[in-house]
């Protein structure tokens, strides 16, 4: 009862923001220089037919006209049409999520399997070769381009050792794991260069802290106070610490896709805008800022469940 | 340690997945041929994209097709046909044939196709403008009048835009009947997963008898070149287009696989603002053709995989075939330079497209050329729809650019590329010739035959020694198949016939 | 900024400190040296041109003439590599310092004032934060077409907000300390108040996570270059050079590798520097 309450505050509270989304998302295409019709039409338009589309697409009407139609293409669902393909927006972008949330959710898996161990290790064995060394891998792999590390990949396992396919989403589940190996790795790595550092800090300061001296001073084994106490709090810190990189790993999923060619919503978001397919880069522009919160609401609910001390109000 | 007992569940899993591709049934044909680019949509008088066309060519029929070479028609759902003795009105005579859903293709269906695809919200109508009326004189035979005799009229009639739909399922159905479309080519959409592939089922009332003799086709996108050559070499795919130029020989010598090149109709060429000093003079464009290594921009740059360019049209349909491209001549270059009073050469400025990796090569290497003799050339990165304003606008003095023909008729391109007052006023040069408008006028009134074909040859002479380009090359599309697979090309209208590919 | 710090003498919360070097600042600035030294003289010191073609010289793989081989058009590597990094840096440095200029601005002024101005200024941060970096920089650059340019406006429009939150979190902390109390009562004006006395004690932090913003920015103007919304050819850039050589990969692997381990180089210095320049600035304990 108290986390449907705590939800549905959040999700009251996230309705001007979504207004504000909205906003940025149609004033990103329309403020900007550049115009949409005359580039859509490109080597084979005249000036009467710029005019012609210009009309068509509604970009004569003012600004604010402009707003409420795309506000009202909101409310109805369609969020526009798309003009290459002819089709609502919502339809185009829907049909393209699955392969992406499928790669967020796994790429999410992978970091918290490296994450997790590797920052306990670096803590406990604080300033050995072994903290030095996970450092320095980590280091190499933050500065590295994922979509150089990818087409790499995609030449080991591709041509050296053809274990995980190189491009597509496959089929059924294990299909999408199998497909997806590589690209969600790729993220992974990214991510979890990241999060290894502040969960190691956490683990330290945690380890440091009174209540675990105090069970040690009740005489629990040192194992037991690293499973009982430091892991619990650790994964507190590892669901805040992934939380503020959500929108690192959604936005590198868009590059990702591009390099291994998975059918999703980045590399829509790529295509659309070679195509120009405007209606659908502002569809997408929402969807990408509309998926950052509802994971962020997720994850304060999940930080919740964890720690007992965090009230849901 | 414990045995995990989900890695036992794993194992069963895999075990029984495995057994299951043992024991499937003899699995029914199915040609898979990794592309590029998805389809955008199946709506023939709303796309512009190859990726769009192609699979449409795949699904639908127009009247007449232009024959495997790209030199003419042949019959396509029209048996025949005859034009009028004034040359304005064309009768066709359709065929038996069936959609796919088993519903016979009528003179009503080709009436309604052909005026939806010369209506306002056709992005080709003006394609079909010289129709004045399209008439279904019984059930099994059309005319098509015009108001002036125009003879390129029929290859345009050849084009994916002039695909023949069920009416009655266009009109009820509305935008949803391009989700699921029904047409009489030799395969039925069967499923498109978006990004993905788009799957293909033989139409089993196909008119061609015994064709496709696949059971079905598989078009599926692999965005990315090399790892679409490795899916090839793997086996997971049948044939792929868009091979990168450089690995057309590497593929080609896997025993396994069998590469091609295609010619189609497509031509690379550098715009010369006329009216810009000092491309007014026709010795300068002249000796900046000399100036260029076409063949060392083939080799270097296609790795042989495209043809030195001889004029502004590719090598097709009426090809004057005593034209040699102009060879690299830096001195020749010069001379010609110095006899126009620029001895010392001069600097200018070129367009470029930006986002196209070949371009930007290209345009590298006709710098390089042209310094040598003298002609110091900025490089101006340009979007590809602001290139096309800009080079309207004639505010530009060099252009890096292409054009393609839509049709198989050489028509399309004079007209665009050598023709001033035509629509692109020679594609922006502002270069005329009285001569080449007058032949455009006479062979557009002139109906096929030598007659004609001579009067190409000869615009084609003028474009050459008038140089409004500087001629590039034309491109081939390299191809690549397995070595189990028979009658897979690229044609010259850059589509495939998947109809005609057979699996060993 | 030191010098700016101890340019605020009546109470300055933090002890002064004499910079020391630590190890990580030490090999992140050599690091960093290293760097800018050899994009800026190894153009002057080769013997070939980035841009030159030369077919004859296409594809030559790494040796004693061509260090790093050459690609297709014959062009040298390693020039390039090197020409590419004065490019890269450039671009990261001013898609770096102008967020930071206006986000500390913004983040200041919000800090500082409170009330309706940060509450607006904060709504805007806040919704422009939901949008993911990626997403938001291959809409703006991607809708106003491929320019170094539009990058910096790209950039600039996004990454502010970073800047905006870390200084605020730092101005608000600062600004109910006695001696902003003490510059307020004097009547000194909000400007210099913020400049004096405000800034120079909640920059820090800003100025550490510029230092990873560099290598984020980097790996960004890389990766839009790569997809070609970038910079575009035949201007050296380390994107552009790996993806005009990943159709040679089986081949020629030299033309997109050694751009790769030349982001892979710059981002373990700047990654250094930052680690550095916060055990040398934050305050300890």
């Amino acid at each position: 009862m108290i986390v449907l309450r705590f939800v549905l505050l959040r999700l009251i509270q996230m309705i001007p923001a979504l207004i504000g989304i909205t906003i940025v998302a149609f004033l990103l295409l329309r403020v900007l220089p550049g115009d949409p019709a005359s580039l859509l039409i490109g080597a084979r338009g005249s000036t009467e037919e710029v005019e012609a589309l210009r009309h068509q697409l509604g970009l004569d009407a003012p600004l604010w006209q402009q707003y409420l139609t795309f506000l009202g293409d909101m409310a109805n669902g369609s969020f526009g049409q798309s003009i290459t393909q002819r089709r609502p927006v919502a339809t185009v972008v829907l049909e393209r999520l699955p392969p992406t949330l499928v790669l967020i959710a796994y790429s999410t898996v992978l970091a918290i399997i490296l994450t997790v161990p590797l920052a306990m290790l670096a803590a406990v064995r604080r300033n050995s070769w072994i903290d030095f060394a996970i450092k320095a891998v980590f280091v190499v792999a933050m500065s590295m381009p994922p979509f150089w590390l990818g087409v790499l990949l995609i030449l080991l396992f591709g041509l050296k050792f053809p274990i995980f396919p190189v491009s597509g989403y496959g089929e059924g589940v294990f299909g999408h794991l199998w497909h997806l190996f590589l690209p969600a790795f790729v993220i992974a790595l990214g991510t979890a260069a990241l999060t290894i550092r502040s969960l190691r800090s956490s683990i330290i300061a945690v380890r440091t802290a009174d209540f675990i001296d105090t069970a040690r001073a009740k005489g629990l084994p040192e194992n037991a106070v690293l499973r009982r106490h430091v892991l619990r709090n650790s994964l507190i810190s590892t669901i805040s610490v992934l939380s503020v990189h959500t929108s690192w790993i959604i936005g590198g999923t868009v590059v990702i896709e591009a390099v291994f060619a998975l059918p999703g919503v980045g590399d829509l978001l790529v295509t659309s805008i070679f195509t120009r397919d405007y209606p659908v880069v502002q569809g997408l522009t929402v969807t990408f800022a509309a998926l950052v919160m509802l994971i962020s609401l997720i994850t304060d609910v999940a930080y919740a469940a964890v720690d007992p001390r965090i009230r849901l109000e | 340690m414990r045995t995990n007992p989900l890695r036992a569940v794993a194992f069963a899993l895999l075990a029984a997945a495995s057994l299951s591709v043992a024991n499937a049934p003899a699995a029914a044909e199915t040609f898979r041929l990794g592309v590029k680019t998805d389809a955008l949509s199946l709506d023939p008088i709303a796309t512009s994209d190859n990726a769009s066309i192609w699979a449409q060519l795949l699904i639908y029929d127009q009247l007449v097709r232009p024959t495997e070479d790209g030199t003419e028609l042949m019959p396509g759902l029209a048996e025949s046909w005859e034009q009028s003795a004034d040359g304005k009105s064309y009768t066709f005579h359709l065929r038996e044939a069936k959609f796919s859903n088993g519903d016979p293709v009528t003179a009503e269906d080709v009436v309604f196709s052909l005026e939806r695809a010369a209506s306002e919200s056709s992005n080709w109508s003006g394609f079909f403008r010289p129709i004045v009326a399209v008439e279904a004189v019984d059930d099994r035979t059309v005319t098509v009048k015009l108001d002036e005799p125009f003879t390129p009229l029929i290859n345009n009639l050849a084009m994916f835009s002039a695909a023949v739909l069920p009416a009655d399922l266009v009109e009820s159905q509305g935008n949803a009947f391009f989700e699921n479309p029904i047409g009489s080519g030799p395969f039925v959409l069967e499923e498109w997963q978006r990004g993905g592939k788009m799957v293909l089922a033989a139409n089993p009332h196909y008119w061609q008898e015994g064709k496709p003799y696949v059971d079905g086709a598989e078009l599926v996108v692999v965005g990315e070149d090399n790892s679409r050559v490795l899916q090839l070499r793997s086996g997971n795919l049948d044939a792929i287009i868009g091979v990168p130029f450089n690995q057309v020989n590497s593929l080609g010598a896997d025993p396994n696989i069998d590469a091609g090149v295609a010619n189609v109709f497509r031509i690379e060429l550098v715009q010369l603002n006329t009216t810009k000093e000092p491309f007014g003079d026709e010795r300068v464009r002249q000796a900046l053709n000399y100036a260029v290594d076409r063949e060392g921009i083939v080799q270097g740059i296609l790795f042989g995989n495209g043809k030195p360019a001889v004029s502004s049209l590719p090598v097709m349909a009426y090809h004057n075939e005593e034209l040699e491209p102009y060879p690299h001549d830096p001195a020749k270059a010069q001379a010609l330079l110095a006899e126009a009073g620029l001895g010392d050469g001069f600097s200018t400025t070129m367009l470029v497209p930006s986002g196209d990796a070949t371009y930007q090569q290209v345009a590298s290497a006709i710098q390089a050329n042209l310094a040598e003799v003298g002609v110091q050339v900025r490089l101006q990165l340009i979007e590809s729809g602001a290139q096309w304003d800009t080079t309207k606008s004639g505010d530009y003095e060099m252009s890096l650019s292409y054009a393609t023909s839509d049709t198989i008729d050489p028509d399309q391109l004079i007209g665009f590329t050598a023709v001033n007052p035509e629509r692109a006023n020679a594609y922006h040069t502002e270069w005329r010739s009285e001569r080449l408008n007058e032949l455009y006028e006479q062979e557009r009134r002139t109906p096929n035959g030598p007659e004609r074909g001579a009067m190409f040859k000869e615009m084609e002479q003028i474009v050459h020694d008038g140089a409004p380009f500087i001629f590039l090359y034309n491109m081939g599309a390299p191809y690549a198949s397995r070595s189990n697979v028979e009658g897979f090309a690229i044609l010259p209208t850059s589509n495939w016939r998947l109809e005609n590919v057979k699996l060993q | 900024m030191t010098t700016t710090i101890t340019e605020t003498p009546t109470a300055s919360p933090r002890q002064r400190r004499l910079p020391r070097l630590n190890p990580p600042l030490t090999a992140g600035l050599a690091m960093l040296v290293i760097l800018l030294a050899a994009v800026l003289l190894g153009p002057l010191f080769s013997p070939y041109d980035p841009l030159k073609v030369d077919f004859a010289e296409a594809l030559r793989p790494p040796g004693a003439v061509h260090w790093f081989g050459t690609d297709n058009l014959g062009r040298d590597v390693l020039t390039r590599v090197l020409a590419a990094g004065l490019v890269d840096l450039q671009i990261a440095t001013v898609c770096v310092v102008l967020p930071f200029l206006i986000g500390s601005t913004v983040g200041a002024v919000a800090g500082y004032f409170g009330g309706l101005t940060d509450r607006i200024l904060m709504r805007i941060v806040d919704i422009l934060w939901a949008f993911p970096f990626y997403v938001l920089v291959i809409a703006i650059v991607g809708t106003l077409g491929p320019s170094t340019g539009n990058m910096y406006l790209a950039f600039t429009l996004v990454v502010w907000i970073s800047f905006a939150r870390i200084v605020r979190g730092e101005v608000l902390s600062v600004r109910q300390s006695e001696y902003v109390m003490a510059a307020r009562l004097l009547g000194y004006s909000h400007l210099r108040i913020i400049l004096r006395h405000v800034l120079p004690n909640a920059i820090t932090p800003a100025i550490v996570y510029a230092m990873a913003d560099v290598v984020l920015t980097i790996l960004a103007v890389t990766a839009l270059s790569f997809l070609g919304l970038g910079v575009q050819p035949p201007t050296p850039e380390w994107g552009v050079m790996i993806a005009d050589g990943r159709n040679f990969i089986f081949d020629a692997w030299w033309i997109s590798t050694f751009p790769g381990f030349a982001i892979i180089y710059t981002g373990i210095a700047f990654t250094l520097l930052g680690d550095g320049l916060d055990d040398l600035l934050r305050p300890k304990g």
